[in-house]
Parts: C-alpha cells; sequence; structure tokens
C-alpha cells in the first residue's frame, strides 16, 4: 500500500486526458473495454511507460464491493500463462473521485463464454486433457503454494490465450473476494448456501470444484443446467449431489468421467485435490465414489408450504421462512418428524438443546425467535452457512459481508448481532469433525464480541469490521474515496479532505477511531475513550492531536498543513482555557502559524504546556484577589464619603488639634528664644 | 485610618471616669505648692486659660481635642506677659496690672479665639480634601478593575460558585 499512499493525488480528474498510475503505467479513459468489465469495475485500455512491451488494460474498481486488497500482492508475483497476470494496482483519481485500479495483462485471445448461457464449439477430450487440464495444473499448484484461492473459476471469466487456441487463461480475481461473482453453479453446496459476500476464502478445493464445472461446460459446448436459475440448480444439487445435478443428465467424454466425478463430490474431505489430479493426468486411474445423499425421511414435513424430506432442506427452508420455521419448532413439528419421519434421536435433542440455548441472554421474544432458527438451522445441517434474518455467511466469510454491507449502507445490525448472540461460536462446536482451523476462529470471535460490546469511540460494529478486514480502506465518509488502508494514507487522505468544501465538523468519527485503533496498536485505548462525543471539547482535542501527532512522528510523514489547519480552527476551546486575555491571543496567533506550518505535534505542544497552565492559574488567582480587595476598598471610600461628620469628627478634628499644637510650640521656642537671649 | 473609632461610640464606651478624677486629683496635689510659689504667674494663667478650661468642659469628646486645640494658642497668647512679668518683676502688683490692661485681655483671649477658629473650620477643610482624595481613589480603583477585566476577562470579577459553574465540564459519556 505504500505505492498506494503515494499515488493518492496522482492523476488527474475528469479530463480525457491518460492518467497514470505513479510513473509504470497510463491509463486511456477514451478506450473503454468492456470485454474486461467485472463486476467490480469497468475496464479501459493502459499501457505501460516502462519497459514493457505486453498488451494491458486497467479495471477502474467502482468501490461497491469490498476489494480483495490483502491478496493483491500474492497475486502480482504470480507469473504464469495459465492467469492473467496483475502487473501492478494503485489509487488514482478518476473523474473527480479516487479509485483503485488494477493493470492486468491483456489476453490476446477472446472470452471463452461471453456469458454462460452462450453456446460454442464442444472442446475436444485431448484439448482438454492437454490445453485445459494440464495447463491449469501449474496455475493452481501456484496459488495453493501462495495459500491464495483464485475463486473465479468459470467457462465465462477464461480467454484463449492467443488467437490461434493454445491453451486458456484464467481471468482475474483480485477484483472481488473469493467466490463473490461465482453463480452457485461452480460453488460446493455449503458456499452457495452463502451469500456472494459471505461465502469465505474458501479453499483450493473450491477452485477444483469451480474446474469440474468448468470442464463439463468445456465438453459439452453449453451450459448444462441453463434452463435453471441459482436456486433450483442449488435445490437440485441437494437433493441428488452436484454430480448428478451438473452431469447427470449429459454425455461426459469417457475419459472426462473420473476427474468430473472426483472434483464435483460435495464431501470436501472426498474430493480430489491437487494430488489425486497429478496422478490422473500421470495416467494412475481412480474410482471416485460419489458422496451419500442426505438421509431421506419417512415421510416430509411442511415448513412455509414447503415439503422437505431431510435436515439440509429443512434447515434452508427454515432459513427462508423463519416465521413459519418458529411455530414448527414451538409446536413440536420438527422434533416429531426428527424422531418419527427420519428416525434421528441424537438430532432431535441436539435441535431441543439449541432451543434451550437460544433463549438464554434475553433480549426481545422476536429476537429470541430468530436466535432459535438460526441455531436449530445450524444443528440440523452443521457444514451450512451461518444463516440468521436474511443473511447466510460462513464464519470467515462475516467480514467481507460487514465490509460490503457498510459499503451498500444496507444494514449492518444482522451481522452484529451474529457476533453479538454468539453464533459463529455455536457453528463451531456444532461442527462434526474437529477441525484446526476452528480453534483460533472460536477465540477471535471471543474477542469480537468482546469489541463489539464495548460502546467506546474506537469499538463498536465499526472496529469489527476493521479486526475482521485488516486490509479493508477506511469507509468513514470523510475519507472514503481516498481508499487509505494505513494510517499514513488516512492523515494524507485528512490533510487532502481538509480542503474539500462540504467537510465534517472535525476530522475524526467512529470509523476513524476504529480504523486507527486497529492499525495503530502503539496508541493507548484512553486517547480514543477521549473521543466520545460527549467528552469534555479540551479533552477530545488533545485526543486527537495526541493520536495524529503520534502516527505523524512515529511514519516521518511529511508536513499536513490542511489537516493542522482543520484541527486548529476546533482549538478555541482549548484557547479559552486560559484566562489570561493577551496569552489567548499569543495562542491562537501560535496555532495559526504552526497549523500552517503542518506539525500536528507541535500543535500540541501549545495546549499542553503544564508550565503555562499553572502560570496562567496562578495569574488568574492574584488577578481575582487583587480585583476582590479594589472592590472592598472603593464600598470603604464610598462608605467614608457618604459620611463627611464622620471625617471632621475623626481626622479632621486630629488635624485641627496637631495644627495647634505645632503652632503653639513654634511660637513657644520663638517666646523663649525672644526673651532670654535679647 | 482604618483603626478609626467613631468618636460617639468611643464616648460611651470610655472607660475609668473615677481614674480621670483620681489623675486630676493628683495633678491638684502636685501642682498646688508650686502654683502657691508662683502666684502672680498662677493668677494670670488661671484667668488667662479660662478659654481652654471651657473647651474642656464643653468637649464630650473623651480625646478633648478641643481644649488641646484651644489651649495651645491660649497658652501662645498668655505666653509673653508671663514671660515679661518673669523678667521684669514676678509681682502680685505686675500681675494685676497686666489682668487690669485690655491688650493683654485682647491678646490672651484673641489667641484662644483663634484656637476654636481652628477648632471649627480646620475639619471641614480637611474633609473636604479627604473626599476628594477618596473619589479619586475610587476612579483609579475602577480603572483598575477594568484593566484586570481586559487583561483577565469577565470570570476575573466572579465569585467561586459562579467560577465553578462556569468552568464545569460538559456531562462526559465515558
Amino acid at each position: 500500500m505504500a505505492n498506494e499512499a503515494s499515488n493518492i493525488d496522482a492523476g488527474r480528474d475528469g479530463s480525457r486526458e491518460p492518467i497514470k498510475l505513479g510513473d509504470r503505467f497510463e491509463i486511456l479513459p477514451t478506450q473503454p473495454l468492456p470485454a474486461f468489465d467485472g463486476i467490480a469495475g469497468t475496464a479501459y485500455a493502459a499501457r505501460a511507460l516502462r519497459g514493457r512491451k505486453a498488451e494491458c488494460f486497467a479495471l477502474i474498481l467502482s468501490g461497491a464491493v469490498p476489494p480483495r486488497t490483502e491478496a493483491l500482492a500474492g497475486f502480482t508475483l504470480i507469473d504464469n500463462p495459465g492467469i492473467m497476470r496483475l502487473l501492478d494496482h494503485g489509487m488514482v483519481e478518476w473523474a473527480q473521485n479516487h479509485r483503485q485500479a488494477l493493470i492486468f495483462e491483456r489476453p490476446l485471445g477472446r472470452r471463452l463464454m461471453t456469458s454462460l448461457a452462450a453456446g460454442f464449439e464442444p472442446m475436444p477430450e485431448d484439448q482438454i486433457m492437454r490445453l485445459v487440464i494440464q495447463s491449469m495444473m501449474p496455475v493452481f499448484k501456484e496459488l495453493s503454494g501462495r495459500g491464495l484461492t483464485h475463486g473465479g473459476i468459470r467457462p465465462n471469466n477464461m480467454f484463449l490465450r492467443d488467437s490461434g487456441g493454445g491453451g486458456l487463461t484464467v481471468g482475474e480475481c483480485a477484483s472481488t473476494p473469493p467466490g463473490y461473482a461465482q453463480p452457485a453453479l461452480f460453488e460446493g453446496i455449503e458456499r452457495a448456501m452463502a451469500q456472494p459476500s459471505g461465502r469465505g476464502n474458501g479453499s483450493i478445493l473450491d477452485d477444483l470444484y469451480a474446474f469440474g464445472v468448468t470442464l463439463v461446460f468445456l465438453a459439452l459446448g453449453r451450459n448444462p443446467v441453463q434452463e435453471m436459475d441459482d436456486e433450483t440448480v442449488l435445490s437440485v444439487k441437494i437433493e441428488r449431489g452436484s454430480y448428478a445435478a451438473i452431469a447427470g443428465s449429459s454425455r461426459i467424454p469417457q475419459n472426462l468421467l473420473e476427474p468430473v466425478r472426483g472434483l464435483l463430490l460435495d464431501d470436501p474431505k472426498q474430493r480430489w485435490g491437487l494430488t489425486q489430479l497429478d496422478l490422473w493426468l500421470s495416467g494412475r486411474r481412480l474410482s471416485p465414489k460419489l458422496s451419500p445423499l442426505p438421509k431421506r425421511a419417512s415421510r416430509p414435513v411442511k415448513i412455509g408450504g414447503h415439503e422437505v424430506w431431510h435436515c439440509r432442506g429443512l434447515a434452508r427452508q427454515m432459513a427462508l421462512n423463519p416465521t413459519a420455521a418458529t411455530i414448527s419448532v414451538e409446536n413440536g413439528d420438527i422434533d416429531r418428524w426428527l424422531r418419527r419421519g427420519i428416525s434421528d434421536d441424537v438430532m432431535a435433542e441436539a435441535v431441543a438443546s439449541a432451543m434451550e440455548n437460544a433463549a438464554l441472554g434475553g433480549g426481545k421474544s422476536s429476537s429470541v425467535a430468530d436466535r432459535m432458527v438460526a441455531r436449530v438451522g445450524m444443528t440440523l445441517d452443521p457444514p451450512a452457512p451461518i444463516r440468521y434474518k436474511g443473511m447466510a455467511v460462513m464464519p470467515d466469510g462475516l467480514g467481507v459481508a460487514l465490509a460490503e454491507a457498510f459499503l451498500r449502507r444496507e444494514g449492518v445490525q444482522p451481522l452484529a448481532e451474529m457476533i453479538a448472540w454468539q453464533l459463529p461460536l455455536f457453528w463451531a462446536t456444532i461442527q462434526t469433525e474437529t477441525r484446526p482451523e476452528l480453534v483460533p476462529l472460536v477465540q477471535s470471535f471471543d474477542t469480537l464480541r468482546g469489541l463489539l460490546e464495548k460502546t467506546g469511540a474506537a469499538f463498536g460494529v465499526e472496529r469489527v469490521l476493521y479486526e475482521m478486514n485488516p486490509s479493508l480502506y477506511c469507509l468513514s465518509p470523510i475519507v472514503i474515496d481516498y481508499h487509505a488502508v494505513t494510517p499514513p494514507d488516512l492523515l494524507l487522505a485528512l490533510d487532502l479532505a481538509a480542503e474539500a468544501k462540504d467537510r465534517s465538523r472535525e476530522p475524526m468519527d467512529r470509523h476513524l477511531s476504529a480504523f486507527l485503533a486497529n492499525r495503530h496498536k502503539r496508541l493507548e485505548d484512553s486517547l480514543f475513550t477521549q473521543l466520545a462525543s460527549g467528552v469534555d471539547p479540551l479533552r477530545r482535542i488533545t485526543a486527537l492531536l495526541s493520536i495524529f501527532g503520534d502516527i505523524q512522528t512515529r511514519f516521518g510523514m511529511p508536513p499536513l498543513p490542511g489537516l493542522s489547519r482543520w484541527i486548529g480552527s476546533l482549538m478555541e476551546p482549548t484557547v479559552a482555557r486560559f484566562y489570561n486575555r493577551p496569552q489567548r491571543d499569543a495562542a491562537r496567533k501560535a496555532i495559526e502559524r504552526v497549523a500552517s506550518d503542518g506539525k500536528l505535534i507541535d500543535l500540541l505542544r501549545i495546549i499542553d504546556d503544564p508550565d503555562a497552565i499553572k502560570k496562567d492559574a496562578l495569574g488568574f488567582s492574584a488577578a481575582r484577589r487583587e480585583h476582590k480587595k479594589a472592590i472592598q476598598e472603593i464600598e470603604k471610600l464610598k462608605a467614608k464619603i457618604a459620611d463627611p461628620t464622620g471625617i471632621i469628627e475623626t481626622s479632621g478634628r486630629q488635624f485641627a488639634a496637631v495644627l495647634s499644637s505645632v503652632i503653639g510650640t513654634l511660637v513657644t521656642a520663638g517666646l523663649c528664644f525672644f526673651y532670654l537671649f535679647r | 485610618m482604618s483603626s478609626r473609632i467613631d468618636p460617639r461610640t468611643r464616648r460611651a464606651t470610655k472607660p475609668g471616669g473615677s481614674n480621670s478624677s483620681g489623675g486630676m486629683v493628683t495633678f491638684l496635689v502636685l501642682m498646688t505648692p508650686a502654683a502657691l510659689f508662683a502666684l502672680p504667674t498662677t493668677l494670670l494663667a488661671v484667668v488667662g486659660l479660662i478659654p481652654t478650661a471651657v473647651a474642656y468642659l464643653v468637649d464630650r469628646d473623651p480625646d478633648k481635642l478641643a481644649p488641646i486645640t484651644v489651649g495651645a494658642l491660649n497658652i501662645c497668647g498668655i505666653l509673653p506677659f508671663v514671660m515679661g512679668m518673669w523678667k521684669h518683676g514676678h509681682t502680685m502688683s505686675e500681675s494685676l496690672r497686666l489682668l487690669g490692661d485690655p491688650f493683654t485681655w485682647l491678646v490672651i483671649y484673641g489667641a484662644a479665639a483663634l484656637g476654636w477658629g481652628f477648632y471649627f473650620l480646620v475639619p471641614p477643610m480637611i474633609a473636604n480634601f479627604e473626599i476628594m482624595r477618596a473619589e479619586s481613589r475610587i476612579m483609579a480603583l475602577h480603572e483598575a478593575k477594568r484593566e484586570l477585566v481586559v487583561e483577565w476577562g469577565p470570570e476575573v470579577a466572579f465569585d467561586d460558585e459562579e467560577l465553578a459553574r462556569k468552568n464545569k465540564p460538559p456531562e462526559s459519556k465515558s
């Protein structure tokens, strides 16, 4: 992100001139490339400014989809002809907004399918083996080696490497979270049940599943389930299994049957991985067993008018019809069906336990009902996503789902409630198999719940958002357009935002404080406590300057005059703390001067000067005493003036007596002198 | 000045009336032989100091500022005649001669009258002067107060309660 920080002010506004990404690439706004448009942005021609001769294009992200920032560095390192190469990424100023731009190497051939509904010439078996499977193996291996998943393998995201048809290149996957743009057809049953933003990172096995579906497309030259929508595809997959649903009624070439069956196994433990695929390529013949279908009941149970025959279907219908599900659970229909229809007393007991647990924690009755439906649903289908109030997310996809909800300004409350009611913990505890990755998951959600329940400025759902998305840019309305990912980026963004005419009153809100608390761990939590809206303005400003000043100093940042002036404009309460008016004027002038210099820590020094504060307080006390003394003296003098007789009787008479005595003494002395020495 | 007590109050609270008369008796006992020894002077002094004695009697102020004011000049009026008598013949006839001379009366009682003049005229002048000085001081104090407000703000005139109310920070939510 360091290069992004330096590129925040790169490029120009809505002019049609080329826009530079650093000094490395030039994007041509006049040359859109709709063929390369993606769900997250639009494509434009681009050219390298240094050395590189290969053609490239830029994908300008709209910002409506959470970016996959954490994986960008990994993708730029992949140099494999089987995957569209990410050459560079960074921020550009696009139509007076800051946008993230991804530069890709442009494939020479066309897109394999313009849409999943389009048909094409079926690919011969040997070509699939040679040009597709063999050429994609290194891609999968490299992704797996780097701990990355593609999450976008499907025929309409594949390109012919060249016009001669020499192999395939899988398209980009860096602009969206894994699986975000995948139709349900290309995802395993569990991930397909989750909303696109809540599918989580997945694993290479999920990419191999999508690859298996893609092989069916290539072999048939069409979409085998073209007439079905996503929901129907998912229902059929649940009822019959993925292989039967997708390839069951099609004629798959004999040689491809094994890998297709292996890759489309619904049980991830049974599904073919890279090892099996490698063995198959080297000639070993494996006989993948189809995953067992879910246990079917002797009689169906009705939820919201739908008949369901097995637990997975029941869990799904409960999530789709929570009101009907609540009634069925509470009147014992579900319990009876589990015990008599499906003869699974263990499951019935587990459901009863889930119902009891749902009532713990209190809340409104509707909230308890939603929790109960979610918990019972998870109990009935443990590997399925957490489904609560219309949301369906895998635990590791909750962060991206939360980011999407914030970006789309949709309700984040159901997602926050999932954490607050410990649904991910429940999900982890009911998994039938022990998985090592569940231990940190449980710990992290426990921590997140603690952060969510705190009410301070740097806590709440915003803090959870940044904890779960460590590479997400700051979503504060003040700086959202600048895509700031690090604290220095954020300060640079605030410095630029300070010049905006409609800027907010102060450069701080819940997003900014949560972002900084997450990304700059060296800051003390107590500083963020001072940022709460009800805190004394003086303490707020001091905390604000302490936070920003620390970042500017620690990261060796350049002067930030815009941000300094912005904060300087809020510093009147700190100036008003001084009683001494000349000192106030001096402080105002000092703030103005230092703000122009752009050093935040110097601004802090002006207001955080204990000697000056003490001196002012002592001077003020002395002045108050002097003022009081003056009032008392005035009152005394007025009383004296009001009583002239008193003056006459006292000092007047005394003065007359003294005067008379002095004259008498002088005359006496004179007479004595006269008579004695005459 | 601030420790000054109202003379009317002092008059009411002056203790030791019997001590005062006791002192007078002692004085008379000591002075009687001297007075008998210098009888011509005593005669002249007794007659000449009648205005002072009157002042002593009419002045209700325990500090007896009237006899001091009148007496100091009254004595100045007697002193030339007493000293002249001491120089030219300290006899009863000389004393009587002086008492028979209207000029002597004029000088002695004129001086006493001047003393009364001081007693009645100087205090109002002093009062006027002090009032003028107080008014000037009040103006200076007002100016000093104004300067304090300019330098330290209106808070400098607040009492402790007002100041605490003004400085009270808003209720913190944290």
